[in-house]
């Protein structure tokens, strides 16, 4: 969003993280994994309880045609789509700002003023404590800035970085 | 930073930052009966719970004195395990809490950024010490960030000096509100009634519509049922057995409908007259203040560094009329002025966004792609459903009568993403943005730039190709969408308000 980037905040970028070099760590997010377990309890559930065998109705039939069918297709394409679409998420922080880069088909730049921002979180759910990564939400009065995919440390350094410098703005 | 260190002193032993805490024992019995009330308005589950165990046992009381019990005990598990997971830490600058079982957060709350400090004693307290409930609220979300449960209250007071020493920091503290009726304070504007009525009237544009059918009414009730005897509705069963005369009650009955709609609509519009009977507006020290109502007296305060935006409302009528309706939104309420004239209008807008620029001519419309992209994604599906409809079968009534409907559905979209294109325009200068959208009632706003709270531009493969992009703006009270408006624009819009955030020293709220 700088045209020009001031001496000590190229300093920063060094130091932190740019756009160009560093994606987010891990792809296959949390939403996909569940979407795939649920297609796969419901498939599991239909054959176990024998639904459509002993019903043979045309609901059931057509449930079973879908389910084994199409589900798992659809569920691999959605993974296929998130994971080419991650490759393409980076952020930014700034002295001033934190930016958040996103999008395959269309291409989105977000961006918060670290002079806006309320409060910070860093949230782990059941899979993202397994593999050691989490989302990074930086809230500002009627936005939130979520970075997924992050491992756990480098969400708890920007976080510590983020405060020291809204700190600092506080201190003059 | 007087103040915090005073805060320190009082209370030294809880402001090492780097332990975690964990809150009282008590916040297990919070969570239990928080948990109670939360379950048993989820019937679905407990009912789901309960058509298993009685499918097993079938046996009614069994089933619900077991279904209870389970239901108790997982919720006296989740209450020692949120209590377990829960720790905050307080630093010198802002609060952290832990928690979470399978979702962990970890919260980090500047005091500075606390909006609200609510702190509550459960009866039941009392008897264990001198434990309270606390609720941090900023303007993050919508409902509290932070709700800690048999929090030590001498821990809350210290949580309460700290919020309240940052704020004492900021460059610009809170004023005390000023009485409307001090000597500080003056009138910036009085309604009369006559445009009190006329707004009452004006809001109700139903109204306009049923009244000009009065004079056709009698013609409406005889041409009715001579439309059934030629176009008469194929409903199968329903129309063997509706006898032939009841087309002359339908059209009787429409009139009565409508005749029950303009009463309904005449005491309403009298209700909106009662409701800002002698509207006057002040401006005080800090902000402004409405009074109105003939019944019940309301007062509505809003505090000029609360301000979000003006905007000014207007529907075809009144902009015949040269009629406007401002509101100025703060963050959390508004304050409503009906019916303004051009004068009293412009006075107004001096008062609350001085400096603003003329709104007549200066507006930019986005790009026609804009248009063209809605039309081809949605009225040509439409057209083509219409032509599907059309090329099917047998050209019976009710395909004749689905053909010109899906017709008219599509030419009605078309009129409505017209209207919102035609509406749409932004410009800026120094000091403010100016965005006006709308369909059938034109809305003009008037934003501060440094309220910017976050910005995002957006750009798929087709506005790339144009030199185009989507600007959305955020501000605490909602967001602005500038479609399809060129590339360079809208980093130069988001940059200028990036560059007001920085350099304007106000808070924004």
């Amino acid at each position: 969003m700088s045209a020009e980037i001031a001496p000590e905040e190229k300093a920063y970028i060094n130091a932190l993280f740019s756009f160009s070099t560093l994606p987010v760590a891990f792809k296959l997010s949390n939403q996909i994994l569940i979407m795939g377990a649920f297609v796969g309890l419901w498939m599991s559930a239909l054959m176990g309880l024998r639904f459509v065998s002993e019903a043979d109705t045309v609901i059931g039939r057509y449930l079973l045609e879908f389910f084994c069918q199409w589900a798992w297709l659809i569920w691999v394409s959605y993974a296929s789509f998130r994971w080419f679409a991650d490759d393409h998420v980076c952020y930014r922080v700034l002295k001033h700002e934190v930016s958040l880069k996103k999008g395959w088909i269309t291409n989105q730049l977000i961006t918060t003023p670290v002079k806006r921002i309320q409060h910070i979180e860093v949230n782990q759910g059941l899979i993202d404590q397994f593999f050691q990564h989490g989302e990074l939400k930086i809230l500002s009065a009627g936005h939130c800035l979520k970075i997924r995919g992050l491992p756990v440390s480098e969400a708890e350094n920007i976080r510590l970085e983020l405060l020291a410098i809204i700190n600092g703005e506080k201190n003059g | 930073m007087a103040n915090i260190s005073s805060a320190s002193e009082l209370i030294p032993h809880l402001t090492m930052g780097s332990e975690w805490r964990r809150t009282g024992f008590l916040a297990i019995g919070r969570h239990f009966l928080t948990g109670v009330r939360v379950a048993f308005k989820s019937y679905m589950e407990i009912g789901g719970l309960s058509a298993i165990i009685f499918a097993a046992t079938k046996d009614i009381f069994y089933t619900i004195a077991l279904a209870l019990t389970l239901t108790l005990m997982f919720i006296l598990c989740q209450a020692i395990m949120k209590y377990w997971f829960f720790r905050f830490r307080i630093t010198d600058h802002h609060i952290e809490i832990l928690s979470g079982i399978f979702h962990r957060k970890h919260l980090n709350l500047p005091f500075g950024q606390i909006q609200q400090i609510s702190i509550e004693q459960p009866a039941y307290y009392k008897f264990f010490g001198n434990y309270v409930d606390a609720f941090l609220d900023s303007a993050g979300t919508k409902k509290n960030e932070v709700e800690i449960s048999a929090l030590p209250g001498d821990v809350a007071a210290l949580i309460r000096l700290k919020a309240e020493d940052a704020k004492s920091c900021d460059v610009n503290p809170i004023q005390n509100s000023v009485d409307a009726r001090s000597p500080e304070s003056k009138i910036l504007l009085r309604q009369n009634h006559s445009s009190l009525l006329l707004y009452g009237v004006l809001q109700n544009k139903l109204l306009w519509f049923v009244a000009i059918l009065f004079g056709f009414f009698e013609k409406i009730k005889m041409a009715i049922p001579k439309l059934l005897e030629v176009y008469p509705v194929e409903m199968g069963l329903i129309e063997k057995k509706i006898p032939a005369h009841i087309n002359d009650e339908i059209g009787l009955a429409v009139v009565l409908v409508a005749f029950a709609i303009c009463v309904f609509l005449a005491i309403s519009s009298v209700l909106a007259w009662v409701q800002h009977f002698s509207f006057t507006l002040y401006k005080t020290a800090d902000g402004f203040m409405s009074v109105q109502g003939l019944l019940r007296k309301v007062e509505t305060h809003a505090k000029k560094r609360k301000v979000q935006w003006v905007v000014i409302k207007r529907n075809s009528i009144e902009r015949m009329l040269g009629r406007q309706n401002v509101n100025i939104e703060q963050f959390g309420s508004s304050l409503e002025a009906p019916c303004l004239t051009g004068i009293q209008c412009n006075d107004l807008l001096n008062s609350v966004m001085p400096g603003h620029s003329q709104l007549n001519g200066n507006f930019k419309r986005v790009s026609p792609l804009y248009l063209v992209k809605q039309l081809l994604t949605v009225c040509l599906p439409i057209l083509l459903l219409a032509g599907a409809f059309a090329s099917v079968g047998e050209v019976t009534q009710n395909v004749t009568i689905l053909v010109y409907f899906t017709l008219a559905l599509g030419f009605g979209f078309a009129v409505f993403f017209f209207l919102q294109w035609y509406r749409r325009g932004f410009f800026e200068d120094n000091e403010y943005f100016y965005i006006r959208k709308g369909r059938l009632i034109e809305k003009t706003y008037i934003i501060p730039k440094y309220k910017l709270q976050a910005a995002s531009i957006s750009q798929s493969w087709f506005m790339k190709r144009n030199g185009l992009s989507t600007c959305t703006l955020f501000f605490a009270n909602g967001r602005f969408k500038l479609p399809y408006i060129g590339s360079d624009k809208g980093s130069s819009i988001v940059a200028s308000g990036f560059e007001a955030v920085q350099t304007v020293n106000t808070s924004w709220v």
